[in-house]
């Protein structure tokens, strides 16, 4: 255990050099205060819990749309299947900024939807929707044939089946991969200032402009980004030994 | 117990695998199935058990159709023991026999319990009543499987070949259990390949051979076959 805190500081060591000869060979080093940023610190707080919000419902929903196309690859009208696949199909290859873009200019404004939020939501749901609909898959895979097999025997019903014993395992398995995506999610809602969403980076980055603070500015978004993504990772790791029994 | 098949006909991936079995066994409490790989014992089994539908003919367990019987209906008077244990990973030993009796027999929680348990201790497994199947050893989890079946007690209980996945000391451990099932006098079919065994356990023997009944009949069958396969079989089996 000593070893391990050893060597984990030794790490942190490394990055500490490393931030320091960056700071250090900074030019304007000497006008360097973080401080400055503190009269914003109200809307930079308010943006911040607006990033949680937008990631924690594009989780939700993602999850929702996502189960929706798993149901489509198992439905028995091949349309329907199609419907899902040729959906996946252009997320997968479609980059998010573009998605998004493309949801808010090409499809949500000519149909007079303006909430920039609601549709940046919207966006992100379904640009992650696939992603669930894939671990979904996975995990419901991970339940053999053997166990269907004891359920028929057994005679659960379908709906008991799923209740009691699908999809508490599904749960499960789906929970540390589903952190790592939430963290995904958090990292990319940043995109969503290219419509003009005032979450955590378009705040910072007008305070930033209108203060003149760049290098401070980028700085308290690593740390505010940061502050959300590690403790959920930490958070995924706990669950995971936890539940590897 | 009562089993009658009629024309009893299966088409597995375009091969005929059970081939025109006629049975008609009445009174008995346990019978075998014996057989080498591939003879059709288990696919019978399963037929039996409706976990697969036949392809042409009729089969009875103690007068009911399995044809026509509901299978929800149907899985609440009969058991099955798969060759490996099938148990839920999620779910502890007893939590998967309480499961299914609250949920499928409508037991109260209270009832199950303590049906769980009284079994349990019966079998010699209430040390691991809370453990889940990982954290127990494979004769232990067939074990425990068997318990779930018997839990609901069925009418006759079906077992495919229980000790297959299992070591030699294991499946003894499992075998003795079976036969306390014979002593407290349970219906059940059973396909083994331990011959030794089925005349213990069984009160009458089905021999198959690629689909076919060859010889059936009391268990004495096993000592004096009177069909030149069943005997060349014995022999090699006991060789």
């Amino acid at each position: 255990m000593i070893k391990k805190t050893v060597h984990f500081s030794f790490a942190l060591g490394l990055y500490g050099l490393l931030i320091f000869f960056i700071a250090y060979s900074y030019p304007g080093k000497e006008n360097f205060d973080l401080l400055r940023l503190f009269p914003a610190r109200n809307e930079i707080f308010q943006s911040w819990l607006l990033t949680l919000y937008i990631s924690l419902s594009s989780l939700v929903y993602s999850m929702i749309v996502g189960f929706v196309l798993y149901l489509s690859s198992k439905s028995s009208l091949l349309f329907i299947q199609y419907v899902g696949r040729i959906f996946d199909e252009v997320v997968f290859g479609s980059p998010l900024i573009v998605f998004i873009i493309a949801m808010y200019y090409f499809i949500a404004i000519p149909m007079g939807i303006s909430n920039r939020l609601n549709v940046g939501i919207l966006a992100f749901s379904l640009y992650m929707a696939p992603y669930m609909k894939t671990l979904l898959d996975g995990a419901m895979k991970s339940i053999d044939d053997a166990q269907y097999q004891a359920m028929k025997v057994l005679g659960f019903s379908k709906g008991q089946s799923y209740r009691y014993i699908i999809l508490p395992q599904v749960i499960k398995l789906i929970f540390p991969p589903l952190i790592g995506h939430l963290t995904f999610i958090i990292k990319g809602s940043s995109l969503l200032s290219v419509i003009g969403v005032r979450e955590l980076y378009f705040q910072i980055d007008r305070i930033q402009a209108n203060l003149l603070l760049y290098v401070e500015g980028y700085l308290l978004m690593f740390i505010t980004y940061l502050l959300m993504t590690i403790p959920l990772v930490a958070m995924s790791r706990w669950i995971e030994r936890k539940l590897s029994l | 117990m009562k089993i009658v098949t009629e024309n009893l006909t299966h088409i597995y991936d375009g091969k005929e695998v059970i081939k025109d079995i006629n049975l008609s066994v009445e009174g008995v409490e346990a019978i075998a199935l014996i057989g080498p790989s591939g003879a059709g014992k288990s696919t019978l089994l399963r037929l039996l058990c409706k976990i697969e539908e036949a392809s042409v003919g009729n089969l009875f367990v103690n007068d009911v159709s399995v044809h026509d019987v509901e299978a929800k209906e149907y899985y609440k008077k009969v058991g099955f023991v798969f060759q490996s244990h099938n148990l839920f990973p999620h779910l502890s030993a007893i939590e998967n026999i309480t499961l299914v009796l609250e949920k499928v027999h409508k037991y109260s929680k209270d009832e199950a319990i303590k049906k769980a348990n009284l079994l349990l201790e019966q079998f010699g497994l209430s040390e691991h009543s809370h453990k889940r199947p990982s954290q127990l050893s494979g004769g232990q989890a067939q074990r425990v499987s068997i318990v779930r079946s018997l839990a609901i007690e069925p009418e006759v209980l079906f077992l495919d070949e229980p000790t297959s996945a299992l070591d030699p000391i294991l499946t003894r451990e499992v075998l003795r259990t079976i036969l306390e099932l014979r002593n407290q006098h349970k219906k059940f079919i059973i396909v083994t390949h331990e011959l030794g065994f089925a005349k213990k356990a069984a009160d009458y023997v089905i021999y198959m051979e690629d689909g076919v009944v060859i010889e059936e009949g009391k268990v004495d069958i096993l000592d004096h076959p009177k069909t030149n396969k069943l005997r060349q079989f014995v022999e090699y089996v006991m060789d």
